[in-house]
């Protein structure tokens, strides 16, 4: 252990990253609750674009004990039950990425095997729930009931960012933690032991602490700018590196998912709120120049612009540490994915719940150091293999997807495919990132025709595996034929919140 | 019949335990033949590990028929310098339907030096030491008890013969070199070269020879090979893709048993390299985490072996401290005495 035990923790950054941090250690118990305080600069604005989640967020929700009516309510959040993409294999091809699997194994199998047998992989989202769901604009949260079909499926959300670290700022203030409105101007290093003593803001003022969250987004004024942690660069791999962004008015239909639409040189998200869609277009600046991806974006939008276009510039891969000294970077500070599967927040969530686990109350050690790091970097390289399938496998034609293609991919993505390729397997290198379901999802919506399948598939007779199929739709029909549409169910389930004594 | 022709090569335990599990879990895939080849078979008794139960479910051999030649296993015992004994029981440290991991908190009083010893929390290691179940055990205690056993190796291996040959595995009495294969499964433990699966080759007995443990890794290396091979089923022109697979998956859990292995031989007060144990017991000494790497046991069964090197974390999870301690202390106390209750119960 090094130095004193840790009390005083200085977060840095007011965006999405910053709040939820600042929430969860507020929310930590005695005798370990470390004093929190955020530093936010008022001339510096968030990305906000990290407004759809993955069904983690539920859990980090859960813990931080933030109501759902009311988060809901307040970040005019709507249920996400997954991510349709559109034109990715190729001009006018659609499929679903679903929270939730394509039914139970069959026979011991996945039922991916058997609909490569009988020539149906093409029908594999007819067999997500909650791909059909979605896709119908419905929904209902599912059941805690093992046995129910409405137990096979999970949901996430997509809020308002803004709205977002303002409920959070909320929370976490009222918990206890300080916020403090500044600009870091600069910031002192201990000459003796190379730790952050302390920061010091506009106005002449300086904030110390034991322990320093640099949560400041793409500047990474801690770890990067300060203490010069080098960055593993990955755009060679994924060399989208600017987006546009901007908020429509809505539509009378909420959708229950995140759209994806592939172009030219990247591809477009669409994200239904409750009170506007938040609409955006991720390229490379290699492939597109920046007038057309932003004219680009203002011709697909459903509704009048609420904003001006807001350019982010990004690269893509992470920093070789994320916990130098007394300095844990969360959140785009310590590296960024494109958004393709709403992981940003996913990440942020994983490095808090780290940070708390491994809060260095009894003082600082290499170890619990070298244990977030190794957490950190494997959450980031699972991850990255899966945004890099999505540009793998399609026939779009335009240099950058021919590029995209052609272009080296790591060994443990190369080795994933071919797999794939030959035998129908999916090898599933990361239990703790994206599953079977959604590697079948991505596989088999992209095109990908395995030249085999599972044998044991064969030894099933054929009628029964199609009867057996065709009930499995029939009942999720059933199901979703049950269901409310999305925006009746948010707007009967806020009521009833409301309604109560 | 279909698909390629596996031959086992082998006439032991290993050989038998793999036929029967691979067919049932193939089904009626390709064929199967055992070839009895030397050295023959061991005699005397094998352990077997806890997680030969999941096996024993699917080949429909029950409790009760290996209890006419064996007896169940409870835990390890390490014999260490001047007769010293360990004991590392299986099962689980309370309830594992019960929300609230009794571990970790116990990992939390531990470090405020105020925790009670951990062989009265354990129903198996009652059990290991002569304690019996009384007439109606409270279901609790039931679900924290996890049992491996210890067989007359000739009569399992019967029962096991029979459980194969019942599934179709053909066993023909004709000289080894005329039974043709696409795939050799090398059972015995004279097999050469390492674990794994090597061109139309796969190495499955050597597994045995890599750690030189009390421990019956071999046997759990052995399941997964069957589960494995099963999941990986040899199909025409993808067998060095479905090899390089397996090879991947069998690298992590050997890695698994190797750090489990070398746990046994510092347990047994020699000295065992090991970055991986290195790096398990930084992080428990220090953050009082316990290993959440794939391997052959469970966290209860790092926490005994942990505890029994006289390993104390200095500090805990944090997320624990929204619970009452107190409350904790309670919950060992009435746990224990359920155990301690059932042991007088049982006299």
């Amino acid at each position: 252990m090094t130095g004193p035990s840790i009390r005083r923790v200085v977060i840095v950054g007011g965006g999405t990253a910053g709040w939820m941090t600042a929430l969860a250690l507020s929310r930590m118990a005695p005798p370990h609750a470390p004093v929190v305080t955020l530093v936010e600069s008022p001339e510096i604005g968030t990305v906000g674009v990290g407004e759809a989640t993955l069904p983690t967020i539920r859990h980090f929700n859960r813990w931080a004990n933030i109501d759902e009516h009311a988060f809901v309510r307040e970040t005019q959040a709507t249920f996400k039950l997954g991510i349709e993409f559109r034109d990715w294999r190729a001009p006018g091809h659609s499929f679903f990425h679903g929270f939730g699997d394509h039914g139970p194994d069959i026979a011991g199998l996945s039922p991916h095997h058997h609909l490569l047998r009988l020539g149906q992989s093409e029908a594999l989202d007819a067999y997500s729930l909650p791909a059909q769901a979605a896709l119908a604009g419905r929904f209902q949260p599912p059941s805690d009931d093992a046995r129910s079909l409405a137990s096979t499926y999970s949901y996430a959300y997509h809020f308002d960012a803004s709205l977002y670290a303002r409920h959070l700022r909320h929370l976490a203030t009222e918990a206890g933690a300080g916020h403090v409105q500044g600009r870091v101007t600069d910031v002192d290093l201990d000459g003796e032991t190379g730790l952050i003593a302390r920061l010091h803001l506009d106005g002449e003022r300086s904030i110390e602490g034991d322990l320093f969250i640099d949560c400041s987004g793409f500047r990474s004024l801690l770890l990067g700018q300060t203490l010069g942690v080098p960055f593993d660069d990955w755009s060679h791999w994924l060399p989208a590196d600017r987006a546009w962004a901007v908020p429509c008015a809505g539509i009378d239909a909420i959708e229950p998912y995140t759209r994806s639409t592939a172009g030219v040189a990247g591809w477009r998200w669409r994200i239904p709120l409750q009170h506007r869609i938040g609409n955006g277009h991720v390229y490379a600046s290699a492939f597109q120049d920046d007038q057309t991806a932003v004219d680009t974006l203002m011709a697909h939008l459903d509704g009048e612009a609420l904003a001006e276009p807001r350019q982010l510039r990004f690269k893509a891969g992470h920093r070789q540490r994320f916990w130098v000294g007394n300095c844990v970077s969360i959140g785009l500070s310590g590296g960024f994915l494109e958004p393709l599967e709403s992981t940003s927040i996913n990440l942020i969530e994983r490095g808090i719940s780290l940070l708390v686990q491994l809060f260095p109350f009894a003082g600082l050690d290499p170890v619990l150091a070298d244990e977030y790091d190794r957490s950190m970097i494997h959450a980031f390289a699972g991850i990255r293999d899966f945004i890099i399938l999505h540009y793998r496998l399609g026939q779009r034609t335009e240099p950058f997807w021919q590029a995209m293609r052609d272009q080296p991919i790591p060994d443990s993505l190369a080795e994933q495919i071919e797999l794939f390729g030959q035998t129908g397997e999916i090898s599933i290198r990361d239990p703790e990132s994206f599953g079977e379901p959604s590697w079948a999802a991505i596989l088999f919506g992209l095109g990908a025709k395995p030249s085999a399948h599972h044998p044991g598939a064969d030894l099933e007779p054929r009628g029964a595996i199609e009867r057996h199929l065709a009930r499995g739709r029939d009942l999720i029909a059933q199901h979703v034929d049950a269901m409310p549409h999305h925006r009746r169910f948010i707007e009967a389930w806020l009521g009833e919140a409301e309604a109560r004594p | 019949m279909t698909g390629p022709r596996l031959a086992i090569l082998g006439d032991g335990v290993e050989a038998w335990l793999f036929a029967a599990l691979f067919r049932q879990l193939s089904r009626r895939f390709g064929t199967l033949t055992v070839i009895p080849a030397p050295p023959a078979h061991a005699s005397g008794t094998i352990a077997l590990p806890p997680v030969v139960a999941g096996a024993h479910q699917l080949l429909r051999i029950a409790p009760a028929a290996l209890a006419a030649f064996g007896r169940p296993r409870y835990g390890m015992r390490i014999a260490g310098a001047a007769g010293a004994e360990t004991l590392i029981p299986y099962g689980s440290y309370g309830d594992p339907d019960e929300a609230g991991n009794l571990a970790d908190a116990w990992i939390r009083l531990r470090s405020e030096d105020r925790a009670p010893a951990l062989a009265g929390l354990s129903a198996n290691r009652a059990l290991m030491s002569g304690g019996l179940l009384g007439p109606e055990p409270d279901p609790r205690l039931l679900r924290s008890i996890s049992a491996g056993w210890e067989v007359d190796a000739d009569r399992y291996r019967s029962l096991l013969k029979d459980a194969a040959l019942s599934r179709g595995v053909l066993c023909p009495a004709v000289a080894p070199d005329s039974v043709e294969a696409d795939i050799l499964i090398d059972a015995r433990e004279t097999s050469a070269g390492e674990p794994g699966w090597h061109g139309r080759r796969l190495s499955i007995g050597s597994a045995s020879r890599r750690w030189n443990s009390p421990e019956p890794f071999a046997i759990a290396a052995l399941l997964s090979a069957a589960a494995r091979l099963a999941t990986l089923l040899p199909r025409h022109g993808a067998m060095p893709l479905l090899a390089r697979e397996y090879n991947r998956l069998l690298a992590v859990e050997l890695a698994g048993m190797d750090s489990a292995s070398a746990m046994l031989v510092r347990l047994a007060g020699r000295d065992a390299p090991s970055g991986t144990l290195d790096r398990y017991e930084a992080r428990y000494r220090l953050a009082g985490l316990l290993p959440a790497d794939p391997q052959p046991w469970t966290r209860d069964i790092w926490l005994s072996a942990f505890d029994a090197l006289g390993w104390r974390p200095r500090r805990y999870d944090p997320n624990l401290d929204r619970f009452d301690g107190d409350r904790s202390t309670r919950r060992f106390d009435a746990w224990s005495a359920m155990i301690a209750g059932q042991r007088r119960g049982s006299a």
